[in-house]
């Protein structure tokens, strides 16, 4: 792979608390190609939302604390520019998708109106053209009859139409990377999967690379290229989506992985994950899965713990990653 | 027990109409009643669990609402061991509503946020009289103990407790009346898969324990194989295919069951090429398509789809609501 589209070193969100800080980012470092979509994987409050907003700027700070190496994005690194260049940037080469589609529109706005208001901003053009533009985008991500629909307010639309909305609004500045957090959620598993589609279709028409955030890991497995799993804060594992599904090498990937009911099977237990993620305003020193692992030893407790990268090029955060092939000989007798 | 079946459903429809206006006063106008539940029949066996699976707006929640009580039906009955509604005296409703119970997606609307988890059992313990008073605070404690919360929770309030606590303490409220049949609507919904598989596990271990009789709602289809021993897929406030759950899973006769089945994202080593599985939304329940309801989404639907499709027998209890049913074998 060439030069990344965005390359992130090193990056850390704390949050300000009464209770002192909350670490939610703990040391990152990720790239996504041109073109790529990454999956990012992880149960509630492990980052992952953190993460995106981190990438936009639009976390305020205070209350949160960001830091890193660097963040390029095209050659640029995002952390340096001023709050104009961000926002040109904004929308336009990097455009977000969030989980609840009616929190992302104004309700008293007719949504032509609003996809209509990034047009004009983003390619300049004016109230007619713009209105014109907003109807073919909106014919594009699927909305039915858009010439008469332009015109309605959000609650007129079911939440499917209204994500292909926010996703049309995303698709207006042409942008180089969307970031898609949960978009599918809040959907029914026809509308999930009509999104999903629509999606990679407009990734393979328009060559955007994708970050989707999701819990849903066989959602991650069907769209993305490379995925990232994110625990309490860090990455704990990251590598192609393929080869992480299938052989996972960090115990927390295949605890989740083990967790979900299957389709073609009913099975008489499902496998847990026992205790609580760890306070993220405490950190210890070692592993922060250590405590929930099968296989964590006194070492796991104490040793700091990074990313390191296998021969197959696969990257895990554990210590001893050949144990979590004795997960499944355990489970299977 | 007996073996008679415990919850017979028959007809059932289940309407909302908005309030009159002055204006439709005035006029004389009636507004359009929305059918939410349009002829459901189906029938819950003791001891099994029936899995009721659709979209949202199929009116699968309305059902379980309607059993107990909270939708009052416009047609047809359900009978909770023989009887209905009507039927019953006032000891015998009061019984009812004892043992029937539900459980919510989300606890944290349906626990008082001023009461204690403790206080919040304690109360439903008290007004149906299930321990003396003297036995309450253990009982409690014997409760939480059964769906895995350590003592120290009777003390907190539900916004101090995680997402998966709460639902365990919804589940513990629900059991301290030693029902015989749980409503679950949606119970796993809004938590996350490691938590989710803890409640699912705990769910069978209680119907196994306490012998209980179970409808769980729920939209992921996943989930509910897992749950249930028979499964009813809903749309548009119909039944389209009700039968052993491993034989719809494995088998599924309407189009709709099997559109439901592909569109469920798979774990795959290859990334998606594919078009979607379905066009289209569901319809509004005030314009619900003649004949056949899935046939605007259906990739099957033929000119005989605009008539009422009839409820084919594809096994002995095994049904499927489409004209093509026998047909559909697997591909």
């Amino acid at each position: 792979m060439s030069e990344p589209l965005l390359a992130i070193e090193d990056l850390t969100v704390s949050f300000r608390t009464p209770r002192g800080p909350v670490l939610a980012n703990n040391h990152l470092s990720l790239a996504v190609g041109q073109g790529e979509t990454l999956g990012i994987v992880g149960e509630s409050g492990s980052g992952k939302s953190v993460l995106c907003r981190a990438i936009l700027r639009l976390l305020p700070s205070p209350p949160a604390d960001i830091t890193a190496r660097a963040m390029r994005f095209g050659g640029r690194d995002l952390l340096k520019l001023k709050p104009a260049e961000m926002r040109a940037i904004r929308g336009q080469d990097i455009a977000m998708v969030f989980q609840n589609p009616m929190t992302s529109l104004n309700p008293v706005w007719p949504i032509g109106d609003q996809v209509s208001e990034g047009l004009r901003i983003h390619r300049g053009i004016g109230r007619a053209a713009a209105r014109k533009a907003a109807v073919d985008i909106l014919k594009r991500v699927g909305i039915p009859s858009a010439e008469v629909r332009v015109d309605d307010y959000p609650y007129q639309w079911s939440g499917g139409m209204m994500q292909r909305a926010v996703i049309a609004m995303a698709m207006t500045g042409q942008p180089k990377l969307l970031l898609a957090d949960e978009p599918t959620t809040a959907l029914d598993v026809t509308i999930q999967d009509q999104i999903l589609s629509l999606l990679m279709e407009l990734q393979r028409e328009t060559g955007m690379a994708i970050i989707l955030v999701s819990h849903d890991m066989s959602v991650i497995s069907e769209t993305c290229d490379r995925v990232a799993v994110m625990y309490a804060g860090s990455i704990v594992e990251m590598g192609e989506a393929a080869t992480i599904f299938h052989a996972p090498k960090h115990p927390y990937t295949h605890a989740l992985l083990r967790s979900i009911p299957h389709l073609d099977a009913r099975e008489g237990r499902l496998a847990t994950i026992g205790g609580q993620p760890p306070d993220l305003s405490r950190p210890e020193p070692g592993c922060p899965f250590a405590p929930r692992c099968p296989v964590a030893s006194a070492e796991c407790r104490a040793l700091p713990i990074a990313l390191k990268t296998l021969p197959n090029g696969q990257a895990t955060a554990c210590h001893f990653p050949e144990r979590v092939a004795d997960l499944d000989r355990r489970l299977a007798s | 027990m007996s073996s008679a079946p415990s919850l017979v459903i028959d007809d059932l429809v289940v309407e909302f109409t908005k309030p009159r206006s002055l204006v439709d006063v005035m006029t004389g106008a009636h507004p359009p009643a929305v059918r939410a539940v349009d002829g459901v029949s189906l029938t819950v066996e003791p001891g099994e669990t029936l899995g009721l699976v659709g979209e949202s707006g199929s009116g699968k929640s309305t059902i379980g609402r309607a059993i107990l009580g909270l939708n009052k039906p416009a047609r047809g009955s359900i009978r909770f061991e023989g009887k209905t509604f009507g039927e019953r005296t006032a000891a015998e409703q009061a019984d009812f509503r004892r043992r029937v119970q539900m459980v919510f997606q989300d606890p944290y609307s349906s626990l008082n946020p001023r009461l204690k988890i403790g206080s919040a059992i304690a109360e439903v313990l008290r007004f149906h009289k299930i321990v003396p008073e003297g036995e309450i605070s253990g009982e409690v404690l014997r409760l939480l103990a059964l769906v895995g919360l350590p003592a120290p929770m009777a003390e907190r309030r539900p916004r101090e407790l995680s997402g998966g606590q709460r639902q365990r303490a919804g589940l513990a409220r629900a059991l301290a009346v030693r029902p015989a049949f749980l409503v679950l609507d949606e119970p796993v919904a809004a938590l996350d898969v490691s938590i989710q598989a803890q409640v699912l596990n705990l769910l069978g271990d209680l119907r196994r324990e306490l012998g209980l009789t179970m409808l769980f709602v729920a939209h992921e289809l996943g989930v509910v194989r897992h749950m249930s021993d028979r499964l009813a897929v809903m749309y548009l406030g119909q039944i389209m295919e009700s039968g052993p759950s491993d034989e719809v899973f494995r088998e599924p006769r309407h189009p709709y069951t099997r559109a439901l089945l592909s569109a469920v994202p798979k774990m795959t080593t290859v990334k998606r090429q594919r078009a979607a599985v379905t066009q289209g939304e569901i319809p509004s329940p005030l314009n619900i398509p003649s004949g056949c309801r899935f046939r605007t989404r259906c990739p099957m639907a033929q000119s005989i789809c605009e008539t009422v499709p009839p409820n084919v027998p594809v096994g002995p209890t095994h049904s499927a609501r489409c004209h093509f049913a026998a047909a559909l074998t697997n591909p």
